[in-house]
C-alpha cells in the first residue's frame, strides 16, 4: 500500500554522510530510507517508490549511474527525480534538466535541502504532502481505538500508518470513516481487527487525498466496537481453539452438506483442502480471525473436521526458494532483457497442460515450495474441469516480485487470447501424461505460439502417475522437438523430481541464457 | 478495361508533386520533418517523455474506380492539408512524408493521445472520405516513442508498416468501416475464421469450452487491468442485463482505482435476481441500451497501451454460442468507435 508515499531514498556508500543527512531530513519532517549499495537501493526504490532519490555515483554492487539508467526506464520510478552526489563534476547519461540535480563535494546540507525542496515543488509535490504529519504517538499511550474515534470526530482524511516490530499497517480514512485497512495482503475487517489487538508500536497520521477503494462500509464506531468485542471473545475462548500448528482433516463428503450454511463455513471447508494447517488456513481466510476460529471449533465439535495436533513442518525449509541476491539478479535480468515489461512487480509463467488433473497435481506439488500461495478461485472453481484460464497460484520472491502461475487453454483458434494474456510472460510450463498423447501436438503448438512472441525458458514436465519408460520419453522429446540436453522433469514416483529443483532449474535458465524480446526460438 | 488493371492504374496517382504547390504555412516538406523528428526524439529522451507520429495515407479514390486529374488532386490535397492543420494542435508539426503520405508529429503525446487525434481527423475528413466526389480512402496509422521505436526513422518505419497491416486487416478487406455496429457483429460471428489475429470458435455445455468461458475471459481481463492499474485503457463489456449477480462482479468490485475506463453495457438495469435491490456495481460505468439484440449477444472490447482484444459471443442453437475474437487493434478500435457512434455515446478512448 504505497499509494501516497513521502519517502526519500538515500543511496549513499559513506555511512557517516548517509546517516547524517538522513537525520537532518528527518528533523525537517521527511521520512527516509537509507541504502549503502546499489542492489539494495534498487530493491527499495522499486518497493517503496520514493518521491526523491539521493544517489551517490560511486555506489558499490551497482554503480550509481547504472542504477539511474535502470530506475529511469522503469515505469514505477521513471518520474522520480534524482539528486546526484559526486566527488567531482561528471556527465551522467540521460540526465534530465529540470528534473534531476547534481551536487559536488563539499556537501552543504541546508543548501541541498533548499534545492531538493525546490525540485520537489517543481514536480508538483507541495509542502502540504511533504512530511507533514498531522499527529503521531505510541500505542502504549493512546490505544488505536481512541485514535480512530478522534479521527472520526474531526472528520479527517488521510492515511494512518501503524508500526509494531517488523509489521506495518495502513488504515485509509476519509471524512472520518474507515475506508479500508491493510496489513500486507490482509485487508478489510480482518486487518482492522488484527490491528486493534496491537498493544505496542507507533502510529502516525498524514493528511492526504485518499484514492483507495472503499472496502469497509460500516461506520467507524460499529467497526471499532465489533473489533473490540471479537478481541475480547477471542482472548476469553483462546483455550478452546485448535493449536495453530495442528493439521485439519475433513471427515465427511463436503458435497453432502446442506445449503444455506454460513459463508465462512463453506470457505473454511474449501480452504482446508489446500491449507490443512490451522495457522495457514486462518491467514488465508477472508473472514476475521475470531470468526474463523469459532467456525473451526464448531466443525471440530460436530466431527466434520479432525484435528491432528502438534504437527511438524516436515522437510519444508523455512527460507525462500530464491536468495535475496538471486532475486535481485532476476529482477535486473528482467528489466534489462525485456523492454516491454509492464512492471517488475510480477512476471507470468504460463502453464499449458493436456488435462486439469495434471495441473492440479502440479499445483499440489508446488505447495512444498516456500512462499507459494495457491489461488483457490481457479483450482476449486466449478468451471475448472477443462481448458482453464486464469491464475493458479503465485510464488513470492524477495523484493516484492510475484511469479504468477497462469493456466492457459490449449485449443486451436485461441491465438488472439494467448496474445492478450502474454504480457509480462517470463516462462512456460508444459505438463502432459500418456492419457493426453493425442493432445500433445496442440500443446506443443500452444507453446510455440507463446514463444513466437517472446523467447522465454520452458519447463517440460511429465506429470503422469506412472513413470514412463525411456522409449516413451524419447518419443515425447521428438514430439516437443527437444534437444538431447533439454531437461524433461517428472512428477511420477519413484524418480520424482523435487519441485524446488524444478523451479531452481527455471531460474538458472532465466539468468543464464540471453533471452531477447520478440525473437522466435528455433525449435 | 479489366477491374484489377483499373484498380492498379488508379493507385498510380501522385500527391508529392502537387504538395509542392501547397502554400499552407504550417505544412512542411520531408527534409524539415525528418530534422524535426530527430530533434523531438532527442528532446523526449532527455526529459523522459513520449511523443507520437500519425501517418495519413491516401490509398485510392472511389475505391479504385477513379483516377483523378491533376487539378482535382491539387484541390483534394489543399482541402486535406487545410483540415489536418486545423484539427491538430499548434505544437503539432505536419508535413509531407512521401508520395501520398502526410505525417504529423505530436510532441508530448502517448498512444491514447494519438488515437484521439486520429478519431478527430477521421471525423473532420468525412467530407472527403464519405461525401467527397470522388471520395477518398484514407488510412491512418500511428506509432509512439519510446514504446514502438528508439529513433525517428524506426518510428516512421513502424507507422508505415502499420499502414500495410491496416490495409490487410479484416476491417479494411471486409469494408467493415461502411457497416453499422450490429451489421459488423453479424458479419464477424457469422463467418468462420482461423487466422493468428482473428478466429472463431464455439462454446457450449458439451463442447471443449463451456459457456462460462466468456465470463472467465472477462474476469481475466479485469484481473489484467488490476495488475497494472496505472496503465491507460478502455473496456466495454456487453451483457444481457446489468445486475448485481454478474459473474465477474466480484473481480470488478475488488480492483480499486485504475486508469482504465470500464463500461458495462446491457439492455436495461435490473436488481439482483429480480428482487429489485439497488444496483451496486463498483469501478465501472453502466450504460443501459434499449436494444433486444443485447439479449443474445455478449461482447468484450478491451484496448490498452499494450494490447487489444475483442470477443463477441452470439447465442446459437441448443445452448451454444458462436464466438469471434481478435487481437487486431484496428478491429477492436473500430468496434469501439462504431458502438459509441451508433448509440451516440461519448466518443472516447
Amino acid at each position: 500500500m504505497t499509494a501516497y508515499t513521502k519517502k526519500i531514498l538515500l543511496a549513499i556508500s559513506d555511512r557517516e554522510v548517509a546517516e547524517g543527512f538522513s537525520a537532518f531530513l528527518k528533523e525537517k519532517g521527511f521520512e527516509t530510507v537509507v541504502c549503502f549499495d546499489g542492489a539494495s537501493a534498487m530493491e527499495t526504490a522499486l518497493r517503496e517508490t520514493p518521491i526523491l532519490i539521493i544517489l551517490d555515483l560511486y555506489l558499490p554492487v551497482i554503480k550509481g549511474e547504472r542504477l539511474f539508467q535502470i530506475l529511469k526506464n522503469n515505469p514505477h520510478t521513471s518520474r522520480v527525480p534524482f539528486f546526484f552526489l559526486s566527488e567531482s563534476q561528471k556527465e551522467v547519461k540521460g540526465f534530465r534538466i529540470g528534473m534531476d540535480w547534481f551536487v559536488t563535494k563539499p556537501f552543504q546540507w541546508e543548501e541541498m535541502y533548499g534545492n531538493m525542496k525546490q525540485l520537489l515543488l517543481l514536480r508538483g509535490i507541495t509542502s502540504y504532502s511533504l512530511g507533514d504529519k498531522d499527529f503521531q504517538g505510541r500505542l502504549s499511550q493512546i490505544p488505536l481505538a481512541d485514535v480512530l474515534q478522534m479521527l472520526r470526530l474531526n472528520r479527517k482524511e488521510g492515511e494512518l500508518t501503524v508500526t509494531s516490530g517488523t509489521s506495518s499497517a495502513t488504515v485509509f480514512i476519509k471524512d472520518g470513516q474507515i475506508f479500508n485497512a491493510a496489513i500486507g495482503e490482509v485487508e478489510k475487517e480482518k486487518a482492522l481487527f488484527r490491528l486493534l489487538s496491537w498493544k505496542d508500536g507507533t502510529f502516525e497520521f498524514r493528511p492526504a487525498h485518499v484514492t483507495a477503494a472503499q472496502k469497509l462500509t460500516q461506520s467507524t464506531d460499529s467497526l471499532v466496537l465489533e473489533g473490540m468485542r471479537q478481541i475480547d471473545e477471542y482472548n476469553n475462548s483462546k483455550g478452546l481453539f485448535p493449536d495453530e500448528n495442528s493439521l485439519l482433516k475433513i471427515k465427511i463428503d463436503t458435497s453432502s452438506l446442506p445449503e444455506g450454511l454460513k459463508p465462512v463455513m463453506y470457505e473454511v471447508l474449501n480452504l482446508v483442502k489446500h491449507y490443512p494447517r490451522v495457522k495457514d488456513l486462518v491467514d488465508r481466510s477472508a473472514f476475521p480471525d475470531f470468526e474463523v476460529y469459532k467456525t473451526l471449533v464448531g466443525l471440530l465439535g460436530r466431527h466434520i473436521l479432525d484435528e491432528i495436533k502438534e504437527a511438524k513442518r516436515g522437510d519444508v525449509p523455512s527460507k525462500g526458494i530464491v536468495s535475496p541476491p538471486r532475486a535481485i539478479k532476476i529482477k535486473e535480468k528482467l528489466i534489462s532483457r525485456w523492454s516491454d515489461m509492464l512492471t517488475v512487480n510480477f512476471g507470468k509463467i504460463l502453464v499449458a497442460s493436456t488435462s486439469m488433473i495434471l495441473t492440479n497435481r502440479f499445483i499440489e506439488a508446488c505447495k512444498d515450495v516456500p512462499d507459494f500461495l495457491v489461488d483457490e478461485r481457479l483450482v476449486t472453481s466449478k468451471y475448472s474441469s477443462k481448458n482453464t484460464l486464469g491464475d493458479l497460484g503465485r510464488l513470492k520472491l524477495y523484493g516484492g516480485m510475484d511469479i504468477i502461475l497462469f493456466s492457459v487453454p490449449t485449443l486451436k483458434n485461441l491465438s488472439p487470447l494467448l496474445k492478450m494474456i502474454s504480457s509480462n510472460v517470463i516462462g512456460i510450463i508444459v505438463l502432459w501424461d500418456e492419457d493426453g498423447n493425442a493432445d500433445i501436438p496442440q500443446l506443443a503448438a500452444t507453446r510455440n505460439e507463446i514463444l513466437s512472441r517472446r523467447r522465454v525458458p520452458v519447463l517440460h514436465i511429465y506429470a503422469g502417475k506412472n513413470e514412463p519408460d525411456k522409449t516413451l520419453i524419447r518419443e515425447y522429446r521428438n514430439m516437443f522437438g527437444l534437444k538431447a540436453d533439454d531437461p524433461v522433469f517428472t512428477l511420477s514416483s519413484p524418480r520424482r523430481d523435487n519441485i524446488q529443483n524444478i523451479f531452481q532449474s527455471y531460474f538458472s535458465a532465466l539468468l543464464k541464457e540471453d533471452y531477447i524480446s520478440g525473437k522466435v526460438r528455433a525449435i | 478495361m479489366d477491374a484489377n488493371i483499373l484498380k492498379e492504374e488508379s493507385k498510380k496517382f501522385s500527391l508529392l508533386e502537387e504538395s509542392r504547390k501547397i502554400v499552407e504555412s504550417h505544412f512542411h516538406d520531408s527534409i524539415f520533418i525528418t530534422e524535426y523528428g530527430r530533434l523531438e526524439t532527442a528532446r523526449s529522451e532527455r526529459y523522459g517523455i513520449s511523443y507520437s507520429i500519425i501517418i495519413v495515407h491516401v490509398e485510392s479514390f472511389n475505391r479504385g474506380k477513379t483516377v483523378p486529374g491533376k487539378k482535382e488532386l491539387l484541390d483534394f490535397l489543399k482541402k486535406l492539408v487545410s483540415t489536418v492543420t486545423k484539427v491538430v494542435r499548434n505544437c503539432d508539426v505536419t508535413g509531407m512524408l512521401e508520395d501520398r503520405r502526410i505525417i504529423i508529429i505530436l510532441p508530448h503525446t502517448d498512444y491514447f493521445g494519438s488515437l484521439i487525434t486520429i478519431k478527430k481527423l477521421s471525423k473532420a475528413l468525412e467530407f472527403l472520405t464519405i461525401s467527397g466526389e470522388p471520395y477518398a480512402s484514407i488510412i491512418f496509422s500511428q506509432a509512439t516513442y519510446p514504446k514502438d521505436a528508439s529513433g525517428f526513422g524506426e518510428l516512421v518505419g513502424t507507422a508505415t508498416r502499420r499502414v500495410t497491416e491496416r490495409l490487410e486487416s479484416l476491417w479494411e478487406t471486409h469494408d467493415l468501416q461502411s457497416k453499422l455496429f450490429w451489421e459488423i457483429v453479424a458479419a464477424l460471428t457469422g463467418g468462420s475464421y482461423s487466422a493468428a489475429e482473428y478466429s472463431t470458435f464455439d462454446v457450449g455445455a458439451d463442447l471443449d469450452l463451456e459457456n462460462s468461458f466468456v465470463h472467465t475471459v472477462n474476469e481475466t481481463i479485469i484481473r489484467e487491468i488490476s495488475r497494472t492499474p496505472e496503465k491507460r485503457g478502455i473496456l466495454y463489456i456487453g451483457t444481457k442485463k446489468i445486475t448485481n449477480d454478474l459473474p465477474f462482479k466480484n473481480h470488478l468490485d475488488s480492483i480499486g482505482k485504475t486508469s482504465t475506463k470500464i463500461f458495462l453495457v446491457g439492455e436495461g438495469v435490473a436488481g439482483a435476481a429480480g428482487v429489485g435491490s439497488a444496483l451496486d456495481i463498483k469501478n465501472a460505468t453502466t450504460i443501459a441500451l434499449s436494444d433486444h439484440r443485447l439479449e443474445t449477444t455478449y461482447f468484450t472490447f478491451y484496448m490498452s497501451e499494450d494490447c487489444a482484444y475483442a470477443l463477441i459471443s452470439k447465442e446459437s442453437w441448443a445452448d451454444t454460442h458462436n464466438c469471434f475474437h481478435t487481437g487486431d487493434p484496428y478491429i477492436v478500435e473500430g468496434l469501439i468507435t462504431k458502438l459509441q457512434r451508433d448509440y451516440s455515446l461519448q466518443e472516447q478512448l
